[in-house]
């Protein structure tokens, strides 16, 4: 169960640090893959480009997906991975900083597991982060690999 | 024909219904005629028959009397001669002398008597004693030389075999001499009678022989008299001694008595005629034939005589009228009746033919009057006819109803009845003058006159008046038609026309009335149209061409054609010329017609759109303007919303690196840091979250402020539970007495609204938070413009100083350290407030609490 990836996919490095600060100070020890870009979100899930050659039968336990990202963002990634039959059933968390209504609703219409609100103020970031990890990838039962 | 025949029959068999009847009748006469005349006919023929049978009979009377006048002679002559003195002597002594005398008294009857051939005096033995001949030359007295021995003859015997008193009659038969019938035929009759001497002893007999031919020569005489082929004799055995042929005759006296006999030719009759035996006249029709007849014995003697022998049997005297000569003598009688008959049958037809010919004419004069009746009452003009006299002689319906007088009322009256007072002098006179204009005016139409009602009222009519030529002489009808109606939209028209024309004549658009045909030209214009082509008249624009008028010919062309192929054109705009020169725009509409004589022409309008035209692009511009700034508002409305969406993301991320940082550090690195250092990073993470805060409820007011609005119903009273719920949970260890009305419907966004009662109720949460008694109240009172809500607090309340800066951004009346908040939430309330068309306001005072009250806009005004 521990080695079931975390993909993060966020373009600030401050966010970053501080979401992967938030997992660890939560104990969650799965290794977390970080990408900058719904691009290189995508080659990792399906191993194309950068990631090419990656054995994309190993899904990732949770998508953090941001919204606000370079290139593709991230109510595109989660389309494309809605769309494939191999990422369809991906648990993907939208975290974000926004609050817009809109931003809410084209999530969960593209079929987002779940919405998150990054919080300014850290600790609540962090029992955010915890209460995640362990919805997420203790409590939740995952779907039955499509193999 | 009768009246109840249905008026139908009249018209559809005029002339069955007409010649049917006296037909009928007419054959009805003729029966009764023929039966009335066979009748007679037969009455006739009986009565004819009668007095033929009658004439018959009396001729056989006569014939009777004839024959009892001849035989009476001898009958009486006989016991005469017997009785003589001489002959009395005679028997008594038988003397020659005597004897001498009888025959001298012989001689002196026969003298006197020429129809006695013979008499004679027999001894018993049959021996001529005396005998007296008849000669032409007289009577002789036979000497006794030539007397002869008579007694072989049978009427010797028979005579003297008589008793005394008897008188022998011989058969009447012919004389026959020396064994040979005497020619010419003598016919001849022998009387005997015996005589006696006075001691009884038979002494001779004394005969007369009777010559028959003057008997059969009297009765013979009687052919005139009876109708048939003459008065037959016949005796007893019914051998004809006088019959219908002369060779009939005496047919006893051929051999063996073979002769012709009346049975033999009348079988039938004889058995009535032969069985008389009284002396009475007979008569029957047997066969056919009139049958008259009558038996004669010879007549009786003196008294003491009796009549012996075969002469006693009688004669039998017959008329025959044969059945062709009563059919010949009725033949004229019937021919006389059928001259009657067919004299009366040619006469009833004839009357028949009269009467209908009579009913011909009345049945045409009745179709005529009923034709006429039924014409007269089906125009629809009221019909009045007069006499000379201007008397009425009819009236129709219509002119019942229009007058107002029954029928009855009008016939005979004087027909300036129908006139008011005021003008029958004229009436009168124009009448007899057109009665008086004997041919020369047959009719006059169209007068225009006015009819009087019987209740008095006036109506305006139209007369027209003809002549009438009838029978009983000259007459006058009058078709009225009530025209009041004609003059009364007469009038509506010509008002309507004078309306239409004042209407035509002010309207401010060009109406025109224009050939469609080449060359095209205006037939009518209206003011305004000579205005709109300044033109100095009317006549001015008449007279010049339309071509004239358009700026551009294709513009012309293309309204013509599509006239002529569409018929309407409508409101096409286009640039025409006045006769100044000057060019305006105008629309031109029209619609075209065909008049009666099949020329087209087009009625329509034309407007000078030129104002409409300026006003137009004024207002495009406008619309230009309005829509550059209306898609610069857009422009700007999405980079405030793309401002927005990089505040709520950009703005707060460097913040969470702060905050996050900082806690980082203070959690990891305190070590590191001495109580300053601490207290700094905490006041930079202070910063950093009321930074974020503020982020966020500016958001909130940008979000309200490009919100649409979605109104609906919603239950303030449910939603501000809630909010006090979520309150109560926020902070469990606050005592706070909540009194919220129920039942409070608004109508506006929900989200919104939600908004405004957070906002609210959270502050009065947040300024009761020092008092231990805290008591928040939302409710509403009615308002003059609908509800007004308030939600109510007691607690710190402020300064109504300071009530203006309540509701602006940023703006702050307590201290943030004792009472956190951004100073966004009662601007954002009072947006949504405004959204809605509706007021915010405060009461408050210092540490009294405060009432925030606000309304909601008319539903219709969100």
């Amino acid at each position: 169960m521990s080695e079931r990836t975390i993909l993060l996919v966020e373009d600030n490095p401050d966010d970053a640090a501080l979401t992967l600060h938030a997992l660890e100070t939560n104990r969650m020890t799965n290794p977390v893959v970080v990408v900058r870009d719904g691009v290189e979100a995508l080659d990792y899930l399906f191993g194309t480009g950068i990631h090419a050659g990656r054995d994309t039968s190993l899904l990732p336990a949770l998508v953090l997906l941001d919204l606000k990202l370079p290139r593709i963002d991230g109510l595109e990634v989660l389309r494309r991975l809605r769309a494939d039959p191999r990422t369809r059933l991906v648990s993907v968390v939208i975290l974000t900083s926004s609050d817009e209504d809109e931003d809410r609703l084209q999530s969960y219409s593209l079929g987002a597991n779940s919405y998150v609100r990054k919080p300014v103020d850290f600790d609540e970031f962090v029992r955010a982060a915890g209460q995640l990890g362990l919805y997420w990838l203790l409590l939740n039962s995952p779907p039955p690999p499509t193999s | 024909m009768a009246p109840s025949v249905a008026h139908t029959d009249h018209y559809d068999h005029p002339v069955r219904a007409v010649i049917v009847p006296p037909a009928g009748l007419w054959l009805l006469a003729l029966a009764l005629l023929a039966a009335a005349f066979w009748f007679l006919e037969r009455n006739q023929y009986a009565e004819m028959t009668a007095w033929i049978g009658a004439r018959e009979r009396t001729t056989i009377d006569r014939g009777a009397g004839i024959v009892a006048v001849e035989l009476n002679l001898p009958l009486a002559d006989l016991p005469y001669l017997t009785d003589q003195a001489a002959l009395q002597a005679w028997l008594a002594d038988a003397s020659p002398r005597a004897l001498e005398h009888v025959g001298t008294d012989f001689l002196a009857l026969a003298r006197h008597r020429d129809s006695y051939a013979k008499i004679r005096l027999f001894d018993p033995r049959g021996m001529e004693l005396v005998r007296v001949n008849r000669q032409d030359r007289g009577a002789e007295r036979v000497p006794r030389d030539r007397l002869q021995d008579k007694s072989s003859r049978d009427f010797v015997q028979a005579g003297l075999a008589q008793a005394p008193g008897a008188i022998h009659v011989s058969r009447f038969d012919l004389n026959v001499d020396e064994a040979v019938i005497e020619e010419p035929f003598r016919p001849m009759l022998r009387f005997g009678a015996p005589v006696f001497s006075p001691d009884g002893q038979l002494r001779g007999l004394v005969t007369i022989n009777y010559l028959g031919q003057r008997l059969l020569d009297r009765l013979a005489a009687l052919a005139p008299h009876t109708a048939g082929a003459g008065v037959w004799f016949l005796d007893s055995e019914g051998y004809w001694l006088l019959g219908e042929h002369p060779e009939d005759a005496w047919g006893f006296m051929v051999p063996k008595g073979a002769g012709p006999r009346f049975h033999n030719r009348y079988p039938s009759a004889w058995e009535q005629v032969g069985q008389e035996v009284h002396d009475d006249t007979g008569q029957a029709i047997i066969g056919g034939d009139l049958f008259t007849w009558r038996r004669m014995h010879p007549p009786e003697p003196l008294a003491g005589w009796t009549v012996k022998g075969p002469g006693a049997a009688g004669w039998i005297l017959v008329s025959r009228v044969p059945a062709s000569a009563l059919g010949a003598l009725f033949a004229d009688q019937r021919r006389l009746l059928l001259g009657w008959f067919a004299g009366l049958a040619l006469g009833t037809l004839l009357a028949a033919l009269a009467v209908a010919y009579y009913r011909f004419r009345c049945h045409w004069a009745r179709a005529g009057e009923a034709r006429l009746s039924g014409l007269v009452e089906s125009v629809p003009d009221a019909v009045v006819m007069g006499d000379h006299t201007g008397r009425i002689t009819l009236v129709n319906a219509k002119a019942e109803d229009w007058f107002g007088y029954r029928r009855e009322e009008l016939l005979g009256m004087p027909s300036e009845l129908l006139v008011p007072a005021r003008l029958r002098a004229r009436f009168c006179e124009y009448r007899d003058r057109f009665i008086a204009a004997s041919g020369k005016v047959i009719a006059d139409t169209g007068i225009e006159f006015v009819g009087r009602r019987k209740d008095g009222s006036e109506f305006s009519v139209e007369l027209s008046l003809s002549l009438l030529l009838n029978p009983q002489g000259r007459g006058i009808a009058a078709f009225i038609r009530d025209i009041t109606e004609r003059r009364r939209l007469e009038a509506v028209r010509l008002e309507a026309q004078s309306r239409y024309r004042d209407l035509l004549e002010n309207l401010p658009i060009g109406v025109y009335r224009s050939s469609l045909s080449e060359p095209r030209r205006f037939l009518e214009v209206n003011p305004a149209l000579v205005a709109m082509f300044e033109a100095e008249s009317a006549e001015q624009l008449l007279a010049e061409l339309p071509a004239h008028l358009y700026r551009d010919e294709s513009a012309r062309a293309e309204v013509v054609q599509q006239l002529k192929n569409v018929g309407v054109i409508a409101a096409r705009e286009l640039t025409m010329v006045t006769l100044q020169g000057r060019e305006f725009d105008a629309a031109l509409s029209g619609v075209a017609k065909v008049d009666v004589a099949g020329r087209q022409y087009v009625d329509g309008v034309i407007e000078d759109i030129g104002a409409r035209k300026q006003s137009e692009r004024e207002v495009e511009r406008l619309h230009e303007v309005l829509r550059q700034r209306a898609s610069a508002l857009e422009a700007a409305n999405h980079e405030l919303e793309a401002f927005s969406y990089s505040v709520s993301h950009d703005l707060r991320t460097p913040l969470r690196a702060v905050d996050g940082f900082s806690r980082i550090l203070l959690d990891e690195y305190a070590a590191a840091l001495d109580d300053r250092g601490t207290d700094y990073l905490r006041r930079v993470r202070a910063a950093a979250q009321h930074m974020a805060a503020l982020i966020d409820d500016l958001l909130k007011l940008a979000r309200v402020s490009r919100a649409d609005l979605k109104p609906v119903s919603v239950d303030l009273g449910t939603l501000a539970e809630e909010i006090i719920t979520g309150l109560r949970q926020r902070d469990p260890e606050r005592v706070v007495t909540c009194r919220i009305q129920t039942d409070l419907i608004g109508y506006g966004d929900a989200r919104l609204l939600r908004v405004v009662l957070d906002n609210l109720l959270d502050n009065a949460w947040k300024f009761t938070g020092h008092r231990v008694d805290a008591v928040i109240e939302f409710g509403a009172e009615a308002g003059s413009d609908g509800p007004v809500y308030h939600v109510r607090d007691n607690g710190i309340g402020f300064d109504m100083a300071y009530a203006d800066k309540l509701f602006g951004a940023f703006q702050r009346l307590h201290d943030r350290s004792e009472f956190p908040g951004t100073g966004i939430g009662l601007a954002t309330v009072q947006r949504v407030i405004h959204k809605h068309g509706g007021r915010i306001w405060v009461e408050a005072r210092a540490d009294a609490g405060a009432t925030f009250y606000f309304t909601l806009g008319a539903r219709e005004a969100i």
